[in-house]
């Protein structure tokens, strides 16, 4: 039972020591904000795509079948236990010509019910001539709602055995914009056409497809909605029906989910973000504990009497002891609760924003996330109260006639440094007291060293996180790539046309020169991975369009030959491929071949395997027909370009596919980095509040530990400016050795969060620049210079008379 | 004119809206290089008034002149150098910086001034020859204010000012730092103010100045006073 009285006093106290009250409160509010935010991003995004597909009504099950679906098929699922709905679909991959253009697209007939498309702009098809697509491909190609295209789409074969046209209309409109949710990621996937890689998805009404037999049967399962996707019990729901179908099919393909590769990567990358939110919070919460542990600990020694008079007047440990409980647990509830009223709608939505540059989700769903709620608060409470009651126990064991004596002031000791005279007896008489000072007080010692070390770390890490990403694009495609043009080619052309295309190309004004090379999409066996890669298999000498080189040694260059592959870095580490092993590649047309890896290249965006041309003929017994002409051109302005992609696509009509420049692929990562700005800002607010609470409570206290000191000092007649030197040189020498550990704690922060975080396609560059260092230690140098401009003016307030009146 | 002039002096404390008068226009003179006792009971102002002749505290209203000069009218930084340059300061709780030897608390006075007296020679002066390298906790009471009556002497000032110097310390250790103080006084021809409430100290002060309810009741020159070691009380 708290007496009302002691209540009283506690709330005064927090009136009385307000600062330190605040104190606390910040970094108690930066801990658990952190803490709730980083961890709830997980199950945020987790639980968004959970209600993204089941507001969308994404299949559960999903059936492929060589002679695909018949309507009578689609009734006989419908009748298999567990089954709720059942669409039949069609899907096909097409070329279709935009401006001139050609490229691969996957069209899909509109579905009814299952795994309906988001329409962002427009309206849904009501003629059969019309058709829905994706924003980039209308961005991409300068197309607009309204316009035409043309659908290359081929002809089948009836039921008859007769081939006819595949497509009643192959001019169609585009009416509308849609995002599919089977397309969470910007991958669309392979084909045997073109290069190997679907460009863009489409929809057209199921009417336009001059078929009656469906390609892919769409199914969901009862009761699998009021489960989540990403669990278990979802996984055994879904299992069951599956193995109920194919009792019923055997000859079926029987798939779900985890077969759509956007979904998958996009539930990696949740785990991902798990990885980081195990580490981050700790950082906060030691320094948490910390600074109450140093606040506590002062105010406990200040109340020295009254905590002697309290026992003296017969309050028992329990009671007294309460009094610093309840101040700190108030601070730490307050703080705790501002901190997740920001940490659980800000971080996840910032996590999410960076994610969905890679991921096309609509919304994202926020909770309050009552287990981390309650993790956060009790380990924050734990940190605070441990450190309370460890600063109250020495003083409430002792006799309350001991406590109302003086505290003898802690002894003065020879320090380590004495003991080499060489450089002792070189110091002058003030680093001679600062060396004192600097090795008697070492727990201030330490925790500065850990505030400016963690406020640098952070900031760099900031910093090196956007290097790593910047610097990715322009060497991917100004040092790793150096042509500016891909030309594809159609399939199945003859040598002599083949040539003939390549002349043409280069004999454009616009053009330098150029190679041709022959591209495919291809796996490599090994583990369970699904990373799609480009086999590049070139013509002539690669060097001057694509640079093999070792990263770490860029000048070793790496050329072609025909014993052994190359593979890009990435690809290599994921898969954990090193020079000298033999793997396993499969092409679209399921060959396998063994193969040497002889060397591992620098590589930023996705994943290639270069081959010499030998090597392939040896491995598959045939040519590498080149499909591909790699072009590198004039310095063009971006109207050059299209003028001269656009004299390609028409000149050459008969022969090319489609034609890329580099260009276009850098300005769409410019908007990743403006996202990435935001991050490095939240990084540096909270290495800036860290820096600033820890410093400040530092300062603080060694103030107020050493006040009679300081007034002894001001009565002897040092100058303001010479008490703030006998005390501030203390801060910079352990700011200046803050910022050295720091620096190297920065170097494996970001590292850690690098690799926690990048895509498996991409490859950030871990290398970070000299300036993020230098505005790190600009940064770091303010926050200090903030708090000892504080600490100036704190020393001038000192009261001589009174702090020196008798002893405390 | 006297060295040390206190004229009319009030100090004034506001104490929210009750104000508190530590000096009630309270003169007195002293002449340089005399012994100096201020006696009377707590409460009566002697604190204050040391307070202010250090250069430690404004006054309200008066004036105090020290060898020509009138600190009464200093500004915080002139006050600062008057502390550094002509007051040694001598407190009743010793104040040494307890990381610092005692050498090291003498240099951490003499290091500001412009002529300090050695040291060395000042803390084998008071006896401390063999102790110099000792911190504050490794020694006694009465060593320790002999390390502070060191580095107040080391300064070389106009004025020592020693608050209540033996207040902490026995009887036979309080007597020996007396006796230091005295010899200082005569030897090094230092004017020295001492604050007691010990009215049996009075016959050893060249003058003898009384407080009672803020004001110096009476001021009286000893003409012959006795060495200390010859008070008992």
């Amino acid at each position: 039972m708290i007496k009302k009285a002691l209540l009283k006093n506690t709330v005064k106290e927090i009136t009385n020591n307000f600062k330190r009250f605040i104190s606390i409160l910040l970094i108690v509010l930066l801990g658990v904000g952190f803490f709730v935010g980083i961890k709830a991003a997980s199950p945020d995004m987790k639980l968004t795509i959970d209600k993204y597909f089941d507001e969308q009504n994404v299949f559960d099950i999903y059936a492929i079948s060589p002679l695909g679906f018949s309507k009578q098929n689609i009734e006989e699922l419908l009748n298999v236990e567990g089954v709720a709905q059942v669409e039949g679909a069609y899907s096909t991959d097409v070329f279709v010509k935009a401006n001139e253009k050609e490229q691969v697209i996957k069209i899909e007939s509109i579905p009814k019910n299952i795994n309906t498309p988001v329409l962002l702009e427009g309206k849904l098809p009501e003629n059969i001539d019309e058709c829905i697509v994706e924003n980039s491909f209308l961005v991409d190609n300068n197309l607009n709602l309204g316009d035409s295209i043309t659908i290359e789409a081929g002809n089948i074969q009836d039921a008859m055995g007769n081939s006819q046209k595949l497509l009643k209309k192959a001019n169609v409109k585009i009416v509308g914009i849609v995002d599919s949710p089977l397309y969470l990621s910007r991958d669309r996937g392979t084909t045997k056409l073109g290069s190997g890689k679907i460009n863009y998805y489409m929809y057209i009404p199921l009417e336009n497809f001059n078929t009656n037999i469906y390609t892919l049967a769409y199914i969901t399962v009862k009761d699998a909605k009021s489960l989540k996707t990403y669990e278990d019990d979802y996984e055994n729901l879904v299992e069951n029906v599956k193995d109920a179908i194919e009792e019923k099919k055997p000859e079926w393909y029987i798939l779900d989910r985890n077969q759509n590769a956007g979904y998958v990567s996009y539930l990696q990358d949740t785990d991902r973000i798990a990885n980081i939110a195990k580490v981050f919070p700790v950082v906060f919460f030691v320094v948490a504990a910390l600074i109450s542990l140093t606040s506590m600990n002062r105010m406990v020694e200040e109340q020295r009497v009254e905590i002697g008079t309290l026992k003296a007047l017969g309050y028992n440990k329990r009671q007294i002891a309460s009094k610093y409980v309840i101040y700190a647990i108030l601070a730490t509830i307050i703080g705790g609760s501002i901190g997740m009223a920001i940490g659980f709608p800000l971080l996840p939505r910032i996590i999410f924003k960076l994610y969905t540059m890679m991921y096309t989700l609509p919304f994202i769903v926020v909770e309050f996330n009552l287990k981390y709620a309650i993790i956060g608060l009790a380990v924050a409470t734990a940190c605070t109260v441990g450190a309370t009651v460890y600063s109250c126990i020495k003083s409430l064991l002792s006799m309350p006639a001991k406590l109302m004596r003086p505290k003898a002031p802690k002894a003065g000791k020879r320090v380590i440094l004495e003991k080499i005279p060489f450089i002792w007896s070189h110091l002058n008489f003030t680093r001679k007291v600062t060396a004192r000072n600097l090795f008697r007080y070492k727990k201030r010692f330490l925790m500065t060293i850990i505030g400016v070390a963690g406020c640098i770390a952070l900031i760099i890490a900031g910093f090196g996180l956007r290097d790593a990403i910047s610097s990715m694009i322009p060497c991917q495609y100004g040092e790793i790539f150096k042509y500016q043009l891909q030309v594809s080619l159609k399939n199945n052309l003859s040598e002599k046309e083949i040539n003939n295309c390549y002349e043409k190309v280069v004999s454009n004004t616009g053009v330098k020169s150029a190679i041709k090379i022959n591209m495919q999409s291809t796996k490599i066996l090994k583990d369970d991975n699904n990373q799609s890669i480009q086999l590049i298999v070139p013509q002539e000498n690669l060097d001057d369009y694509i640079t093999l080189r070792n990263r770490k040694k860029p000048e070793e260059k790496y050329l072609l030959d025909d014993k052994g592959i190359i593979i890009s870095e990435k690809l290599a580490s994921l898969l954990n491929i090193k020079v000298g092993d033999t793997i396993t590649i499969e092409n679209e047309e399921n060959e396998k071949v063994d193969v040497l890896v002889s060397g591992i290249t620098e590589n930023y965006i996705s994943h290639y395997i270069y081959m010499s041309k030998e090597l392939y003929k040896n491995l598959y017994k045939k040519e590498a027909v080149p499909n591909v002409i790699l072009a590198i051109t004039e310095n063009a302005s971006q109207d050059e370009e299209d003028l001269l992609g656009k004299s390609i696509l028409e000149n050459m009509s008969e022969t090319v596919s489609s034609v890329t420049f580099n260009s276009k692929v850098t300005d769409i990562f410019n908007d990743v980095m403006n996202n990435l700005s935001l991050v490095v800002w939240i990084l540096i607010i909270a290495a800036g509040l860290l820096a600033l609470v820890v410093l400040y409570n530092l300062s603080n206290a060694n103030i107020t530990e050493r006040i009679r000191e300081l007034a002894t000092i001001k009565v002897l007649g040092f100058y303001d400016k010479e008490v703030f030197e006998y005390v501030a040189k203390e801060m910079v020498i352990l700011t200046v050795l803050g910022i050295l550990v720091g620096m190297v704690a920065g170097n494996f922060l970001t590292t850690f969060i690098i690799k926690t975080c990048e895509l498996d396609m991409l490859m950030f560059n871990p290398s970070i620049k000299v300036s993020s260092y230098i505005y790190g230690i600009i940064i770091t140098l303010v926050f200090a210079g903030i708090v000892n401009i504080g600490t100036y003016f704190s020393l001038k307030k000192i009261n001589m008379i009174e702090s020196l009146k008798s002893v405390e | 004119m006297a060295y040390i002039e206190f004229k009319d002096v009030v100090k004034e404390y506001k104490m929210g809206e009750v104000s508190i008068k530590a000096l009630d226009h309270a003169s007195f003179e002293i002449e340089k290089g005399e012994l100096v006792v201020i006696v009377g009971p707590s409460g009566a102002g002697k604190t204050t008034t040391l307070n202010i002749l250090g250069g430690m505290d404004t006054i309200t209203s008066g004036k105090v002149i020290i060898d020509k000069k009138e600190i009464s009218n200093y500004k915080q930084k002139q006050l600062i150098r008057y502390r550094r340059e002509d007051i040694g300061f001598v407190f009743q709780f010793y104040n040494l910086v307890q990381n610092l030897t005692a050498l090291e608390n003498v240099e951490l006075a003499t290091q500001i001034c412009k002529k300090p007296l050695s040291p060395k020679n000042i803390l084998t002066k008071v006896g401390l020859k063999d102790r110099m390298n000792n911190f504050p906790s490794q020694l006694s009471g009465g060593e320790q204010q002999r390390v502070a009556i060191a580095r107040a002497i080391a300064k070389n000032p106009k004025i020592l000012l020693c608050d209540e110097p033996t207040g902490a310390l026995d009887y036979a250790t309080g007597k020996q730092i007396l006796e230091l103080l005295q010899n200082t006084c005569r030897k090094e021809k230092m004017t020295v103010i001492i604050i007691t409430h010990n009215q049996a100290l009075t016959p050893m002060a060249d003058r003898v100045i009384y407080f009672k309810n803020g004001i110096a009741k009476q001021s009286e020159i000893n003409s012959n006073p006795t060495p200390i070691e010859q008070i008992e009380w």
